[in-house]
């Protein structure tokens, strides 16, 4: 399919060569263009803003803030754990604090943060002008931050939940958590993850159907292939603990009180596991997937050579992504389960390594054989493999079901899933901030104060962590906010607090950095690694329209494969907000399609959406309100997103476009494309 | 890009055309991924039906509240067949509709929309009736609890459909057809189509299921 592809593109490239560009041509279109995608500014404009860039900004920024607040927390844990009996804390606060924390770090960091990247890249690197559903994309954000917002505000106001991230009834139930605290929980566990599956909507739309042309399946970048993955993922796992904590508000309700976990009325309380796990298994790679693409991005570009194993690494993206799905059950080991189930579900969390180690073949096989370009991105990334391993083999450990319940619930998990999650995921996701921040600014993150960052990270994170194992296999308990003297466990949580004061310094170092680099930082230029894909073909930071003239891709590495006589796209419309749409397969070009632009009504929407949620904390009548004034806020949405689209026979719109550029009357018919 | 010199080979579009039904179309992938997520919803509550049903013995429960009591209480029949035929039966100005936007046929579309709507308002109001046939409110066990939740959630689509059949026929009304909203109204056809077959499962799952399985 894909020589067929390139003949084509080829025999079309012959036949349109006669038509030039010249440079005034370019000039005057660059302005129209810039024109038409203006974003509109001031407080309004900024509450109508569109273009997945600035969206995806915010989403990283706010990611990054909730990171702090959740780093914050942990550092406060840590001192109430230095000392035996200590007092920093008492254990109310405590729990709110890992709860929040947890909370803080899944859905308010992790899984927006990684969105927020794909948001900003993903159109990048494909090709295109911005995400499929501009408006949507803006609805998200603002969600998210509403859901944000309303986690903290609860612990300030001392209603921050206390069950645990994963609130397992019947702690969570309404018996025993009494008040609104864990309403707040799962109101907040909603709306992120509402805004999590529009991300993965718009991020699997896009890159299906707004490819540039040439770049059929077999040539997206691996970064791209793990955001689809990651979309797939978030489509089939989030309903699930959106549902589950729908149903616990339910069940909380004074005027509800359904009985899902009520184990007296036919309800039960490991339901509530299955389904929350259903989703956090899944999670975990969610968090994974995309800190393997920036990984395969980053060793690509500093190795200097051609990925090895690109098919390879796109199957054990794939793989791991179904596989994630037959996992969730090792995290209720210690629950009456059917002893065939538990060894099921033993081999399937084993079996997992199995693509991991394949990943980290490929990676490995590309470093060998490159030749070294070792800036700090790609040191996070070494910092990344002796980190992410180490997490992987305590997981082989805690597969294993007799292990598993001797170290159920001690600091061993503890220490386990931090370095699956801050080696797998944190350590390339900094390497990315390094990686791509120049594209993201314009001005080049400083080397020495990265080094330097990387040193405190990684030597503070081993500090907190590593001594967690010992502890953990000693029996010390998680969610436990002190312990006694006799215990003898003092000595090691010395040890992890001055590391994670070490973290801390790191954390200072990094925001110390891209403070100073945003003021005096060196500047970048299009592509200052010399990579490999799109979004280093313009300039830094991109235009609002990405691409003046969108390119035609020749081969896996865009910019590394491209020929002097590379064609680009043409007859895009420049007082449109028009972007190509291309086939799924092989992207060829197939409609013109016109975006969205700037309004403020996604931002309404957020707030009827949010003041549902947080209505529903305190009566269900919430409910017929907001679906009546969601239903106002769509019927405008639509109505004025309507206005500017092409009649079917004759309108102003058309003639406008036929009178400005040349463009025949647009046809209804699917015509075969013509490329 | 601009200060690549001159791109001399172009491929040139603008004779392309700007919308496209279908798998073609983004925003047709849009309301399929939003069908994924729904389904999926739809599938876990399956799931938590079934998982209620592995701990009430007998199930349905008794319904020990009535006179005389009720041991075997399997929901009515009547009016939830009759919501179901309705449903079927509005699948035919359904697909009426998405043909006519194919064939940019406005006098049509605004007929079959209506009828759709007629049919949907009604699915909408029997369905308030329907659950009544379950015996149980939602307060009751957990039986209730997940029985309203799927008629709910279910009823919940119902009514989000209608709302975009209202949108499009008052656009339609005011200011014809166009191609985005053919485009929009092909669309709208796949959730309605996604609605209905949905519910002949959860309706055998509901009502059929207690009673022969």
């Amino acid at each position: 399919m894909n020589k067929d592809n390139e003949e084509k593109i080829k025999e079309e490239k012959d036949r349109k060569q006669s038509r030039l560009i010249t440079p005034e041509t370019i000039e005057a279109e660059r302005r129209e263009l810039e024109k038409t995608w203006f974003e509109p500014r001031g407080i309004i404009g900024w509450f109508s803003n569109t273009n997945h860039k600035t969206i995806g900004l915010r989403i990283i920024c706010t990611a990054f803030v909730f990171f702090l607040l959740g780093g914050i927390l942990a550092l406060l844990m840590r001192l109430q754990l230095t000392r035996p009996e200590n007092n920093v804390l008492g254990p109310d606060l405590y729990n709110q604090f890992f709860t929040t924390h947890g909370t803080t770090m899944m859905f308010l960091f992790a899984v927006p943060v990684m969105e927020g990247m794909g948001i900003y890249l993903v159109p990048l690197m494909v090709g295109t002008r911005n995400v499929a559903f501009p408006r949507m994309n803006a609805l998200g954000y603002y969600v998210y931050l509403i859901g944000g917002i309303l986690l903290y505000v609860g612990l300030i106001l001392n209603v921050g939940p206390d069950a645990g991230w994963f609130a397992y009834v019947p702690l969570s139930g309404p018996e025993f958590s009494p008040g609104k605290r864990i309403d707040l929980w799962s109101q907040m566990v909603s709306l992120t993850e509402i805004a999590a599956l529009i991300g993965a909507v718009e991020i699997i739309t896009t890159v299906f159907k707004q490819r540039a042309p040439g770049m059929s399946l077999n040539r997206i970048p691996l970064f791209v292939w793990a955001q689809v993955v990651t979309a797939f993922m978030i489509i089939f796992a989030m309903p699930a603990v959106m549902l589950a904590s729908s149903l616990l508000s339910m069940d909380r309700m004074m005027n509800i009180s359904t009985h899902f976990f009520n184990q007296a009325e036919g309800g039960d309380p490991i339901l509530w596991q299955h389904l929350f796990w259903f989703f956090g298994h899944p999670e975990v790679y969610i968090i994974f997937i995309p800190a393997t693409g920036f990984v395969s991005m980053i060793i690509t570009t500093f190795a200097r050579r051609k990925t090895f194993g690109y098919t390879a690494l796109v199957l054990t993206m794939i793989a791991t992504g179904f596989i994630g799905f037959g996992v969730w059950v090792h995290h209720m080991f210690a629950t009456p389960l059917p002893q065939l189930g538990q060894s099921i579900f033993t081999a399937s969390s084993m079996l997992i390594v199995i693509p991991n180690a394949v990943q980290l073949f490929c990676w490995l096989a590309t470093l060998w054989a490159g030749r070294w370009n070792l800036k700090t991105p790609l040191i996070f990334v070494l910092g990344f493999f002796a980190i992410f391993v180490m997490g992987g083999l305590t997981g082989v450990m805690l597969a294993s079901v007799p292990l598993n319940l001797q170290l159920h619930d001690t600091f061993f998990v503890v220490a386990h899933f931090h370095y699956v999650l801050i080696g797998g995921a944190v350590f390339p996701l900094f390497g990315a901030i390094y990686f791509w921040f120049p594209k993201f600014t314009g001005k080049l993150l400083s080397e020495k104060a990265g080094i330097v960052n990387f040193i405190l990270l990684f030597v503070g994170f081993n500090l907190v962590f590593f001594p967690m194992h010992i502890l953990g296999l000693n029996g010390m308990p998680r969610r436990v906010y002190t312990y006694i003297p006799e215990t003898g466990w003092a000595n090691l949580n010395v040890l992890a607090t001055i590391g994670a004061g070490v973290m801390g310094l790191g954390a200072l170092v990094f925001i110390g950095n891209v403070l100073y680099s945003l003021k005096r930082g060196a500047i970048a230029g299009e592509n200052p690694w010399g990579a490999d894909t799109l979004e280093w073909s313009v300039s830094s930071p991109p235009p609002e329209y990405n691409f003046q003239y969108i390119p035609v891709v020749q081969g896996r590495h865009a910019i590394w494969e491209k020929t002097e006589d590379a064609a680009v796209v043409t007859g895009l419309s420049v007082k449109l907000r028009e972007t190509l749409s291309t086939t799924i397969q092989d992207a060829v070009p197939e409609h013109k399609n016109q975006l969205a632009g700037p309004t403020i009504i996604p931002f309404l929407m957020s707030l009827v959406i949010g003041g549902v949620f947080i209505g529903f904390i305190f009566t269900p009548w919430a409910m017929p309100v907001g679906l009546t004034a969601s239903f106002i806020v769509l019927f405008i949405w639509f109505w004025s997103n309507s206005t500017s689209h092409r009649p079917f026979t004759h309108g102003k719109i058309q003639e406008d476009a036929k009178k400005e550029d040349g463009a025949p009357p647009a046809q209804l018919k699917p015509t075969e494309a013509n490329v | 890009m601009t200060e690549n010199a001159l791109p001399r080979k172009t491929i040139d579009v603008r004779d392309l055309p700007s919308t496209l039904f279908d798998y073609h179309a983004p925003l047709w992938w849009g309301n399929t991924l939003l069908l994924c997520i729904e389904t999926t919803m739809f599938g876990i509550l399956v799931a938590v039906y079934f998982s209620v049903r592995q701990n009430l013995s007998p199930f349905p429960p008794p319904q020990v509240d009535s006179f005389p009591v009720n041991y075997h209480p399997v929901p009515d029949l009547l009016i939830p067949t009759i919501n179901l035929a309705v449903l079927l039966v509005s699948l035919i100005p359904g697909i009426w509709v998405d043909l006519s936007a194919r064939r940019k046929n406005e006098k049509a579309i605004k007929i079959g929309l209506t009828i759709t709507l007629i049919f949907n308002v009604a699915a909408f109001v029997l369905r308030f009736y329907e659950f009544n046939s379950l015996h149980f409110r939602w307060d009751d066990n957990a039986y209730g609890s997940v029985t309203w939740t799927i008629l709910g959630v279910h009823m919940l689509h119902i009514l989000a459909l209608g709302c975009e059949d209202i949108y499009l026929l008052v656009w339609t009304f005011a200011k014809g057809l166009d191609e985005k909203h053919a485009l929009d109204l092909t669309v709208t056809a796949v959730y309605w189509y996604w609605i209905v077959g949905m519910w002949v499962l959860l309706y055998a799952l509901v009502y059929l299921s207690p009673r022969f399985l």
